[in-house]
């Protein structure tokens, strides 16, 4: 599906982004769009600024200019766990899940920005808070049967498969009910086998929550296959934007990865 | 010569079908026990029941639905899905209206998928997911006859674009109250011998072929089972066999109306294992390739355990064999109770089968090994013998089993059929007389092999009934070879239940028609015999001592004897040797993966099966061994020929 850039409002935008640390410059005059129903990738060599224009997305690092603008409103200057109470949702390279939990408590566990009730509360287990867990738990159950890990509901996430446990992350990723997913390297340390499954699980998200992606990665089989939009770094600057198929044919990122002047 | 013709022991069960379809006891169902839990599924991590008068109204809007749709009776309606509450209710439905259902395996290629569509007719399939959705689309152009498919689950299918395709909830269609009138006088229409279902067989060689099931037939399959195994009302019933096998059809389907039982579908395919803990079933059916990953399910736990569990575990399913073998008569009855609370509940809690009363295996042979193995578990599990034409034959009746045989006769609906009648013809074969399928889909010419009701059903297997009328299967008829005399025996049946006994490796049985009686080449087991000759003091230097001892012999003759025991006189084996010189695959007189290659054997042991027939006491022979340096050495011995008393 290719998202119909021009009649869409954005959901985020970086606009102008620029990223100093000491004299290096990270990201100049980065912007990007990203629009509803859209996969879109971040690509580019090593050192471009792929996961610094990441981190500026979701709050990690605040860019000296630019704007980060989500569904119209700039939140430059929001910290990240505000972001994510606001929608905006990361996974990170590697795995933060909780090991010594099952896969369906982690999976709870992505819900605390939704629960409403308090520790009193939850010392009573009255009324409101049963209520509100049995209807985290209904949830979360609807995310276990999406992400295909009914047979380990009750497994304990340690002891899982790296493929498995980065599914479980992706599961409290979706707990947190965001309006925008943003994903760093998903697809590392993956066999082709998991990466296979994961690559059909983010189209999912995509198709089935309705939830757009941006997401940086490295292999770019994954990349082409799966993207709607693919931007270009190199050196910290925009080179090109475009389906996968304009992308590839494009002459300045062939020299960026290839290393021509 | 007169055939003893066995039939099969009634029962008194009045919980017959007389002359009613599966609707018709369905409409009866709902009517009689609306408020009852019919089917139960794990959805979302949850076991969520559905009552009869729940099911009933959605039959009845999907059997609307495809009548609008425009299925009439005599139509095909194909099911490609795991087992489901929607496989169960959507059959149901299109029985409703008269039309007749198929039921593929979800694991089938789309190749396989095309023919059966093709062949049965399908004018609606419903397939559970993306992945049956893409394999019917792939051949949508190739059948013609199909008009519409559905699917139950939505996921990845969102984009698919295609004028055929729709969601399953598309197809219901709320009743009004003409509706109503016109579903229950469709209902009434139909006779109990029309043709409800076609199973496909799996063919080794050639095509499947589409066997008809009707509605008695189903039905009168469902009381066998209900007679033999004494199915309570509301009995938990695990379906887990695919439908498309007939054994399903007439548990999880026919039997779960008549008793009624409460079928429970897991969650998936791979969740079977716990869910069956949660479920805790009275009943099911597995086949033995399923009864043997539940055993190295458990193997694979103990290999984790620490050594006093293990200890322990190893003694109580030694007590609990014990207790088995010796039939309540040794010290193990003594021990078994403890056994029982320390290790063997528990292995019954995890195998889910804590609460099973009567549990079955089906479908081809259970090793004698595992079978015992469940039993020590205390495991009521029983076998289960019959065909997709013949239907269900023999199985354990409760508390009668031995896994030796396939049980006895099941008994008919007597409102359908009088006890079945069984008996073995001049060429060993199993005849029967009972109400079969229906035919072959458009094949008359291989519904005729299989003979007539009046003549007896030709079933193509070697059997033996044995003195308490129990089934043994000896063999596929085709497999079985025959002596001079012109007495026929069961090679494979002999040298499989040789190898049971843990003294002997391999066994090759010998006796054509050149021959006048059966013999046995043997190979002891050299770790087992070794392990026998220290524990009785008896000194040996090579293994060609070793396979001579008095001893080990005596040990061999007596494993050969209880083999003797199972099979009828002339097919016994008479004599027997122990050969001096373990089969090497080095020799190339095994395969790499440890089959016989007999002509090579017959050939290098070409003496000593002269000397078996010959009757001589023993065999001087002389055999090559070949070093793994390439030398090759001559060896000559003296081979002690044994005979058999009561052969």
């Amino acid at each position: 599906m290719l998202a119909p850039a021009t009649v869409t409002e954005p959901i985020l935008e970086a606009k102008g982004l620029g990223l100093r640390f000491g004299a290096v410059d990270a990201l100049k005059d980065v912007s990007i769009t990203v629009v509803p129903g859209e996969i879109h990738a971040i690509i580019g060599p090593n050192g471009a600024g792929k996961s610094s224009l990441l981190n500026c997305l979701s709050g990690f690092y605040r860019p000296q200019v630019g704007a980060v603008v989500f569904n119209g409103a700039n939140i430059r200057n929001m910290r990240p766990h505000r972001r994510a109470a606001i929608g905006v949702a990361r996974t990170f390279q590697g795995i933060q899940t909780y090991p010594g939990m099952t896969a369906r408590e982690n999976i709870l566990t992505g819900f605390h920005n939704q629960m409403r009730t308090g520790l009193f509360d939850a010392l009573l287990y009255w009324g409101r808070t049963r209520r509100e867990e049995e209807v985290f738990a209904a949830k979360a159950e609807e995310i276990i049967e999406f992400l295909e890990l009914e047979e380990l509901r009750h497994a304990v996430v340690g002891a899982l498969s790296y493929g498995m446990r980065k599914r479980v992350d992706l599961g409290r990723a979706i707990a947190l009910d965001p309006k925008i997913l943003i994903m760093d390297e998903p697809m590392a340390g993956m066999n082709p086998e998991e990466k296979g499954d994961l690559a059909r699980f983010i189209l999912d998200i995509r198709d089935a929550r309705k939830i757009p992606i941006v997401l940086v990665e490295h292999d770019m089989e994954v990349v082409m296959d799966i993207s709607d939009t693919v931007t270009v770094l190199d050196f910290g600057r925009v080179i090109a934007v475009g389906t996968p198929a304009q992308v590839r044919a494009n002459e300045a990122v062939v020299a960026a990865y290839l290393g021509v002047a | 010569m007169s055939t003893q013709v066995y039939r099969a022991m009634p029962v008194d069960d009045a919980r017959t079908s007389r002359g009613r379809t599966l609707p018709q006891i369905f409409r009866d169902r709902a009517r009689e026990n609306g408020d009852d839990v019919a089917i139960r599924s794990k959805r979302f991590g949850v076991w969520r029941g559905r009552t009869w008068a729940e099911v009933n109204a959605s039959v009845r809007r999907y059997a609307l639905g495809l009548a609008a749709a425009g299925i009439e009776r005599g139509d095909v309606v194909a099911i490609i899905a795991e087992n489901c509450e929607e496989q169960f209710i959507l059959q149901l439905a299109a029985l409703c209206v008269g039309a007749r259902t198929v039921c593929a395996y979800p694991d089938s290629i789309a190749d396989e998928i095309g023919f059966l569509l093709d062949h049965a007719e399908a004018a609606i399939a419903v397939a559970q997911d993306q992945e049956q959705i893409d394999k019917v689309l792939s051949l949508a152009s190739r059948l013609p006859k199909l008009r519409r498919t559905f699917y139950i689950e939505p996921r990845g299918l969102w984009h698919y674009d295609s004028s055929l395709l729709a969601p399953l909830t598309a197809l219901e269609k709320q009743p009004d109250e003409a509706d109503e009138r016109w579903l229950d006088a469709a209902i009434d229409a139909a006779a109990q011998s029309d043709i409800a279902v076609y199973c496909y067989t799996s063919g080794t060689t050639g095509r499947p072929k589409g066997a008809m099931l009707s509605h008695a037939f189903i039905l009168d399959n469902a009381y066998r089972l209900m007679g033999t195994l004494a199915v309570e009302p509301g009995a938990r019933y695990l379906s887990y066999i695919s439908p498309a096998w007939a054994a399903e059809q007439f548990y999880g389907f026919g039997l779960a109306l008549l008793a009624p039982m409460l079928v429970h579908y897991a969650e998936k395919p791979e969740t079977v294992q716990s869910d069956l803990r949660e479920v805790g079933p009275e009943f099911l059916m597995f086949t033995p390739r399923q009864w043997e990953m539940l055993a190295s399910g458990i193997d694979a736990r103990m290999m984790d355990a620490d050594r006093f569990r293990w200890a322990l575990y190893a003694w109580a399913l030694r007590v609990g064999s014990e207790r088995l073998a010796s039939k309540g008569q040794s010290v193990a009855r003594f021990l078994h109770p403890l056994a029982d609370l320390l290790v063997l509940r528990g292995v019954r809690n995890l195998l889910g089968l804590s609460r099973a009363r009567a549990v079955l295996s089906g479908g081809s042979g259970l090793s004698a090994e595992l079978f015992n193995r469940f039993h020590a578990f205390g495991v009521p599990l029983g076998n289960l013998y019959g065909s997709t034409e013949m239907g269900l034959v023999s199985a354990h009746r409760r508390g009668v089993t031995d896994s030796g045989t396939m049980g006895a006769l099941m008994p008919s609906d007597p409102t359908i059929a009088g006890p079945m009648e069984a008996w073995i013809d001049p060429r060993g074969q199993l005849r029967l007389r009972l109400p079969a399928f229906s035919g072959y889909l458009k094949n008359d010419a291989a519904t005729a092999e299989l003979g007539t009701r009046e003549h007896g059903y030709e079933t193509g297997d070697a059997v033996r009934v044995d003195h308490r009328g129990q089934l043994v299967f000896l063999d596929r008829l085709k497999d079985m070879r025959k002596l001079a005399s012109g007495q026929s025996y069961p090679p494979q049946f002999i040298e499989n239940h040789l190898r049971a006994s843990s003294m002997i490796r391999d066994a090759i049985v010998i006796g054509d028609e050149g021959h006048a009686f059966v013999t046995a080449l043997i190979n002891v087991d050299s770790e087992i015999a070794g392990r026998f000759a220290e524990l009785h003091g008896l000194a040996y230097g090579t293994f060609t001592e070793l396979s001579q001892l008095p001893a080990i012999r005596a040990e061999v003759s007596r494993a050969v004897d209880q083999v003797n025991g199972l099979l009828d006189r002339g097919a016994r084996i008479r004599s027997f040797a122990t050969l001096p010189k373990e089969l090497d695959a080095d020799e190339a007189e095994l395969t790499r993966s440890r089959k016989l290659r007999r002509e090579l054997i017959h050939e290098r042991y070409a003496d000593l099966i002269e000397s078996l027939y010959r009757g001589d006491p023993h065999c001087d022979t002389t055999i090559q061994v070949k070093y793994q340096d390439g030398s090759v050495n001559t060896m000559r011995t003296q081979v002690a020929i044994n005979r058999l008393e009561h052969a």
